[in-house]
């Protein structure tokens, strides 16, 4: 175990520890055990099917020390085991821990930080083998901080940082010849100010963000500079805009030239409530964002969401979801001279229903679909299961 | 009739001269007349109060009885915004009796929406309220059963903190998990 991991545990532990100190506190639980098929386990162009059984745990404590203080602390594990996979048992998990204080009337701070641990054993079984042949264990850290201050009765300011690491388990894939490890330093700043009281605040900020991958691959500095509006249109419909620019210096890495890069930065999104019964939201951005791929240092990312729910009855309820991306690899930012655009497009819709046997019991059914579609290799995926979901 | 046709111009001439040199009295004036329209929607959620109760549907009282509410903060505001208006036209200001005038009409437009039930929801309560619900268990706004989406960046504006929140409780309600979150692939295809 690292250095870095030991004080991630460290810190987990602290934050499990303190809530003994919590004046109240209050337990959530959720279990959801699904059933089903996924006809491409490997997601790879050449299928191969397997049934699998999951276990997901939601389990979130909140802790209220005093009246200026409050935390949160949040566990989501999953387990999946494919019963004709090699290896079968999959294990993602997500520790999130939050703290809120008010450091008078005017400043109140937020700390956050989420840690992930996947383990994923070297997938042996895909046919024709291929990259995810290799080991995907890995933890991820992201470290949070924000402070809001009020300067009068329409305006303030809010300041954040934030530390975020990833430590791949196979030293030949997070060091070794593709240094998939990375530290990335974020820093924001923006000014808020209320224009239209209850409908409209406009705001302006600034994004700093440094990545470095391991070893001599380099990474990138992005700042990104943008105005926006928060706006709620009426008690049925809020959105919000961010329009800006983003100026970046992407390292060559190896034999590579660094590349000043002038892109868009956008994000945007929407939220209708047209009854108590239904909501439907959207978001999409564009920036400069770490490479998803380990041949470049960054992506120029297009995202979009759509999401939709309705509780057809009391007990039925429907919820679905679309989510694309779109990743454009400029040669230059690649890590070594020489290598072409490359494009990536991934797209997953997912719909679920769910039935409320009593209080505390639900059964669900669900469907995803997943494509993806890129310069060297495209795939698809359908996945169905069945569910039982225990409240509490 | 050539003595009533002069006269008529006369009239004309010396009621649009004063018109032009007092416009901030005629704004006054208009001001006034938008105070009045507020205290009349202010009676008049009043009365849809009163005859609620008579009628003793609890959820039909309670409904009547926040926009009452909600037309008197907007008479309040509008007040305000005329006495605000008085001083600035009386100390010449014409921009700052201008921007009183646009207050005071936004006022009336409220007590409009709230008489027929639109009340938008104050941002700072809104503000409090996610900070409240920020610790509640399960996440923040949403469903009770919402999963916490953990990729809320604290800097953020609290709208758009809220509606992160709710998007993430939607996907996680379809069926997306830390397995398959959007745009969190597993191995790459290089």
């Amino acid at each position: 175990m690292n250095k870095k991991s030991c004080f991630v545990l460290m810190a987990l532990a602290f934050a499990c520890a303190s809530s003994f100190a919590a004046k109240e506190r209050v337990v959530r639980f959720e279990n959801q055990v699904r059933l089903g098929y996924d006809d491409n386990i490997y997601q790879q162009p050449d299928k191969q099917g397997s049934g699998f059984i999951t276990d997901i745990i939601n389990l979130s404590t909140k802790l209220n020390f005093s009246s200026r203080t409050d935390a949160l602390l949040y566990w989501q594990p999953e387990f999946r085991y494919r019963f004709d996979a090699e290896p079968k048992f999959a294990t993602y998990q997500d520790f999130y821990a939050r703290l809120n204080h008010a450091l008078s009337q005017r400043a109140f701070l937020t700390l956050s930080d989420r840690f992930r641990y996947q383990l994923k054993e070297g997938q042996t079984g895909i046919p024709g083998g291929g990259t995810a042949d290799t080991n995907q264990n890995y933890i991820e850290n992201d470290l949070l901080g924000a402070l809001d201050y009020t300067l009068n009765t329409v305006s303030y300011l809010k300041v954040g940082a934030g530390y975020e690491f990833r430590i791949w388990d196979d030293d030949a894939y997070g060091e070794g010849d593709r240094n998939n490890n990375y530290d990335q330093i974020t820093a924001n700043g923006s000014y808020i100010r209320q224009l239209k009281p209850n409908k409209t605040e406009g705001m302006l900020g600034a994004n700093y963000n440094n990545l470095e991958y391991a070893g001599n691959r380099g990474g990138y500095d992005a700042i990104a500079v943008f105005g926006g509006v928060d706006q709620n249109f009426n008690p049925h419909v809020t959105g919000y805009g961010r329009l800006g620019a983003s100026f970046s210096s992407i390292d060559g890495g190896s034999g590579g030239n660094d590349t000043d890069n002038t892109s868009p930065y956008v994000q945007a999104g929407l939220e209708v409530n047209p009854t108590a019964r239904t909501s439907f939201n959207g978001s999409l951005g564009y920036s400069l964002s770490r490479a998803d791929n380990s041949v470049y240092n960054a992506q120029d990312r297009f995202n979009l969401g759509l999401g939709v729910r309705h509780d057809l009855t009391a007990k039925v309820s429907l919820a679905s979801a679309l989510g694309y991306t779109y990743s454009y690899y400029d040669g230059t930012y690649a890590r070594v001279a020489g290598e072409p655009d490359f494009k990536d497009h991934y797209l997953t819709f997912t719909l679920r229903a769910s039935y409320q046997i009593n209080r505390n019991n639900f059964v669900d059914a669900g469907y995803l679909f997943a494509d993806r579609s890129t310069d060297s290799s495209d795939w698809d995926r359908n996945r169905v299961d069945v569910a039982w979901r225990l409240n509490l | 009739m050539k003595y009533d046709l002069i006269t008529k111009i006369g009239l004309a001439g010396i009621a649009a001269t004063l018109l032009s040199l007092g416009a901030g009295a005629a704004d006054l004036a208009s001001a006034a007349g938008n105070l009045a329209e507020i205290s009349a929607i202010s009676a008049q959620a009043k009365g849809n109060l009163a005859v609620a109760a008579l009628g003793g549907d609890v959820e039909q009282i309670a409904e009547m009885s926040k926009r009452a509410d909600a037309v008197d903060a907007a008479v309040s505001e509008g007040q305000m915004a005329f006495a605000q208006m008085e001083r600035a036209a009386a100390g010449g200001d014409e921009d700052a009796a201008s921007s009183a005038g646009d207050d005071l009409s936004a006022a009336l437009q409220k007590a409009k929406d709230a008489l027929n039930g639109v009340i938008p929801v104050d941002k700072a309560s809104q503000h409090q309220q996610w900070k409240e619900s920020k610790t509640n268990t399960g996440g923040g706004p949403g469903k009770p059963g919402d999963a916490v989406n953990v990729y809320i960046k604290p800097w953020n504006t609290a709208t758009v903190q809220n509606m992160q929140q709710n998007q993430w409780g939607t996907f996680f309600a379809s069926g997306v998990t830390s397995g398959e979150q959007v745009g969190d692939r597993d191995a790459t295809p290089e």
